[in-house]
């Protein structure tokens, strides 16, 4: 049970402008197939919502198959242990609904035996998992929770035939899951910073923050295709692979983080949201010779 | 110290008896008079015309508190009990802040706590604005939802759901309704939520007393305070006998602590509940300053959550 006195905890967080990194402990990714098919209960939920909006399913919609958010974290969280053996927080990052309605982070702590706090945060479009990464990285601070997962998930059913914006759409199932611990080597992620772009484009908000974080390398979501500013010379931009709009960015991240921590890097992690009219970073500090 | 500045709860005007609502899911006369003479539920407001985002913008656009002070709020949270309340990427909680003057706050949905979930994002609030730097910063929490399905509607047993919206203002730095403690505990066996088993369903019923019971203690130890000193208990609204249990494994004899005149003319709204019945203690004076007080709610899936407030 998570149980806090928000009184006590407000006087013994760090220090306010001091922000302080998360210990980057392993990182993981999986793609998935075709999944299972949708169950009885779906048949009837997904019609109702989506005849609530005006609208309908399409006529084959419940013919296909699945992953639900539930499968893909089910799936994912062996490859995790020890770190899926307990966790203080947990917060699942998704811009695309559930395929099927229902409490994974609830079912969580079914599968974990020492299992905290766990919700999601949704809604965020592009940006959502760097919200997310705020929510840890605060809770970190103020509760002092050190160990930490960031589940982020993509899921390609659209039980619907209204138009989804090229950058959102989903091609693929995926998973990636970050976690945290404070005696971790692996890297040191700093808390995301989040820029306006109501006045200025996103272009202009990441040249600022290039300038002033100075990456060797820049990931760039799906929300910066086509949209960049002029990159130094000596920094290596990784585009995140298209079609999974939250996941492709910290996929890359997770691919790349073995040989970072060989070589050492110095990462920025960007994206922007156009509906939530927001530029996303995080910065991302890999040692030579780190490890998880 | 987190605290709740300001709540303002809105109800669609449409009041549709309960019996209609059972009916039209099938239930028989039987289960329809248990609902109403045992449970305690008479009507519930529906607004089949209106949208989430209409219904969220009732909820904060009748919050005088919130006028003029559009600029302070930092992030806009809505607190979802359904798991999926809308076709992908319609995004009614962006919409709500935009129709409301606060597109230029981060505005997100904190979801899988179910009706707990208004707890968690008040706490959650809270947090995130004790890293601001301004101390006079907002954050605004919207409850409430649309029911749009049967899984929506009625939890069989336990409550028929009504529409409704709740805004509640936090800061971080309040000096009313200042929250001491909060806690929350996930019973993930019953992690199906309304689409349980049969057999789970029975042992979530056998058990549900147990649990609130639990995080209501371990929520008061935590604010230093006694159970006996907390006048006020702000619930969710689910079924009249079901308090009964909790209040006797609690050994809280009266019920006259609990807050449950909304239940009948309202039902069980999501994530609402709690901050509906603050509204009604405030305005029938049962809330004095200085008077420590409890919410509490159950969220499917099973997360319960208790909050500790002073007010």
């Amino acid at each position: 049970m998570y149980v806090t006195a928000p009184g006590r905890r407000s006087q013994t967080g760090t220090p306010l402008g001091h922000a302080a990194p998360l210990g980057l402990a392993r990182a993981v990714h999986q793609v998935f197939g075709p999944g299972g098919p949708f169950g009885n209960d779906d048949h009837i939920y997904y019609p109702d919502l989506m005849r609530s909006y005006g609208t309908t399913c399409p006529p084959d919609a419940f013919e296909g198959r699945r992953n639900s958010f539930t499968d893909m974290l089910t799936a994912v969280l062996p490859r995790l242990r020890p770190y899926a053996d307990g966790f203080d927080l947990a917060v699942l990052a998704a811009a695309t609904p559930d395929s099927q309605p229902g409490f994974p982070m609830c079912h969580l702590s079914n599968l974990v035996p020492d299992a905290g706090l766990a919700f999601a945060v949704l809604d965020q479009g592009l940006v959502t998992a760097f919200t997310a990464l705020q929510v840890l990285a605060n809770r970190s601070r103020r509760d002092g929770a050190g160990r930490l997962l960031l589940v982020v998930v993509d899921q390609s059913v659209l039980l619907h035939d209204l138009p989804v914006p090229q950058r959102l759409r989903v091609a693929r199932d995926a998973v990636v899951v970050l976690a945290f611990d404070p005696v971790a080597d692996g890297g040191r992620l700093y808390p995301p910073s989040s820029a306006p772009t109501v006045s200025r484009t996103p272009q202009a908000a990441l040249a600022e923050a290039l300038a002033e974080q100075k990456p060797q390398v820049l990931v760039t979501g799906a929300g910066l295709a086509g949209r960049l500013p002029t990159v130094p010379d000596d920094t290596l931009v990784l585009p995140a692979p298209l079609g999974q709009p939250v996941t492709g960015v910290w996929q890359e991240v997770a691919a790349r983080l073995p040989q970072w921590q060989v070589d050492g890097a110095r990462v920025l992690i960007a994206d922007h949201d156009a509906d939530q009219e927001r530029l996303a970073t995080c910065l991302l500090d890999v040692p030579a010779g780190g490890k998880g | 110290m987190t605290s709740i500045e300001a709540v303002h709860t809105y109800l669609p005007p449409n009041r549709v008896p309960v019996g209609d609502c059972l009916a039209d899911y099938g239930f028989s006369a039987a289960q329809i008079r248990m609902h109403e003479r045992f449970y305690g539920f008479r009507e519930v407001r529906l607004d089949p015309q209106g949208s989430l985002a209409d219904l969220l913008v009732g909820g904060g656009a009748g919050m005088a508190e919130l006028a003029g002070r559009e600029h302070l709020v930092r992030y806009v949270l809505h607190a979802r009990t359904m798991p999926v309340v809308a076709p992908y990427p319609v995004n009614p909680v962006r919409e709500a802040a935009r129709r409301l003057g606060l597109a230029h706050a981060t505005t997100f949905t904190v979801s899988q706590h179910a009706c707990a979930s208004g707890l968690l994002a008040v706490d959650l609030a809270g947090t995130l604005l004790a890293d601001d730097p301004d101390p006079a910063a907002l954050a605004l929490v919207l409850t409430g939802e649309k029911a749009f399905t049967a899984s929506a509607q009625v939890i069989s047993g336990t409550g028929v759901m009504g529409e409704g919206c709740s805004a509640v203002l936090v800061s971080a730095h309040g000096r009313r309704d200042r929250v001491l403690s909060y806690a929350a505990g996930t019973y993930g066996r019953f992690s199906a939520g309304p689409w349980m088993s049969e057999p789970d369903a029975a042992a979530f019923r056998d058990d549900y007393p147990v649990m609130v019971a639990e995080v209501v203690r371990a929520a008061v130890e935590e604010s230093g305070l006694d159970l006996d000193q907390i006048g006020t208990i702000l619930p969710h609204n689910v079924n009249r006998l079901s308090w009964l249990r909790v209040l006797r494994l609690l050994n809280i004899r009266s019920a006259e602590r609990l807050v449950l005149d909304n239940l009948p003319s309202t039902g069980h709204c999501f994530a609402a509940d709690s901050f509906a019945a603050y509204q009604l203690a405030c305005e029938q004076g049962r809330l004095a300053p200085g008077d420590p007080y409890l919410m509490t709610s159950v969220g499917l899936g099973a997360t319960v959550s208790a909050m500790v407030l002073v007010h």
